[in-house]
């Protein structure tokens, strides 16, 4: 990389019109002939790959395995129709539940609260202050999460909009809950869109590494957690 | 969100970009398409609303991960294939040099096995540092961090290495160099 002054990473962020202006301008400034050569071969090799793909056949294919990754939406009323069978299963499983002894989780029980003990607790912070369980929000703000808890682990953060939407903001859009060590702020900010209604954030917490399709289910109201997991949630009002 | 016209922007503005990523990890063209369109396709379906990250360095960061994750569960299932025949293309220093393809294939044996667990943000960064050879102040400047950000987050894969070695009793050959 001879007279380098700018990486690839940066070269390919120029051509696609992501460059942060200052170094875009410190590009077009201070760029080596060694930059604009590799500048123009990734021009070219750009090219070349979108002269070799069917771009619309791509996107079809993309969306549609975007349906895939999609969690199931909550079913709103139509769960008041499911089968007896169903319903027996849940009252079943809510004894278990009862005599596992562990308390289920009340709304009341403040700003957040908790399952499983304390391993995690769900705090969110907006610029300005944290936020409360319960408080009302405006489209747009930008928040951060806190998974407060003492243990080393491995953690999610998932949301699920007024629209029974479900996204996985941490990590971000991945299948796999990621480390937690020390640091307990995540990293990343998420700015809340303009889906009227409750927003409820659930941090999902483990001392082992867990797929996060595994606890959609619950996040959903469709299922319980998985044993070994922990779970904490806030929910904003968006208005 | 996204309609079937923005998604093919979005497409032709970064699937080159994306592609070179996850054929600088996986080395096959194939698996490099695939992995284009499971980028994008995560993409869509976690709705992109990150305030701090323009849809390039959110992209950038879900093919990054979903190839070695790729790569991971290829060696999961076969040791063998993850060997040198499937050594990753060079993403952009020009370098034929064989040692430095000897490193580079030792670099990604070692951070496909110590990265498991870490964020996609922290195997983005150890990635482009272990593998691709930036500097603190590249990945930085790349990547629209701050210096102490990075040097932070490879301080953290630096202590997960010792840590997973210590665990499992793994020399890492390559990543030790960074």
């Amino acid at each position: 990389m001879a007279d380098r002054r700018f990486t690839d990473l940066e070269l390919e962020r120029s051509l696609a019109g992501d460059l942060s202006p200052a170094r875009s301008a410190a590009l077009a400034a201070e760029a080596t002939e060694a930059d604009k050569a590799r500048l123009a071969e990734l021009e070219r090799d750009q090219a070349e790959y979108l002269r070799g793909v069917d771009v619309d056949a791509e996107v079809r294919r993309i969306e549609q395995r975007a349906e895939r990754y999609k969690p199931e939406p909550r079913r709103g009323w139509l769960r008041w129709f499911l089968p007896l069978g169903t319903l027996v299963a849940a009252a079943a499983a809510l004894v278990l539940f009862l005599q596992s002894k562990k308390p289920a989780p009340r709304p009341d029980d403040g700003d957040d609260f908790r399952t499983k003990g304390d391993d995690v607790s769900l705090v969110i912070h907006s610029e300005a202050h944290q936020l409360a369980n319960g408080d009302t929000v405006t489209p747009g703000t930008k928040i951060r999460f806190e998974a407060q808890g003492g243990k080393p682990g491995f953690i999610a953060i998932v949301g699920v909009d007024g629209a029974h939407s479900t996204t996985v903001y941490y990590p971000y859009g991945a299948r796999e809950a990621t480390a937690i060590g020390k640091e307990r702020l995540l990293p990343g900010a998420i700015q809340l869109d303009a889906t009227p209604g409750d927003e409820t954030f659930f941090a999902l917490f483990s001392t082992k590494p867990f797929p996060i399709d595994a606890v959609l289910p619950a996040v959903t109201g469709a299922g319980t957690l998985p044993p070994g997991i922990a779970m904490s949630r806030v929910v904003l009002h968006k208005k | 969100m996204h309609g079937a016209g923005s998604v093919a922007e979005l497409y032709r503005k970064h699937a080159p970009a994306l592609h070179r990523r996850c054929l600088g990890i996986v080395g096959n063209p194939d698996d490099a398409r695939d992995l284009v369109q499971e980028t994008f396709a995560r993409y869509l379906a976690a709705g992109a609303r990150f305030a701090d990250a323009t849809p390039f360095a959110v992209l950038y960061r879900i093919a990054t991960n979903a190839s070695i994750d790729r790569l991971r569960r290829k060696k999961t299932a076969s040791e063998d294939e993850l060997d040198d025949n499937a050594a990753p293309s060079d993403s952009g220093s020009g370098s034929a040099d064989p040692n430095h393809t000897a490193r580079r294939v030792d670099a990604l044996h070692d951070l496909v096995f110590l990265t498991r667990g870490l964020s996609e943000e922290e195997v983005t960064v150890a990635v482009l540092h272990h593998l691709d050879g930036y500097t603190q102040d590249g990945i930085a400047e790349s990547l629209d961090l701050s210096r102490r950000t990075v040097g932070k987050m490879l301080a953290k894969f630096e202590d997960h290495l010792k840590k997973r070695a210590a665990r499992t009793g793994f020399t890492a050959k390559a990543a030790n160099d960074g």
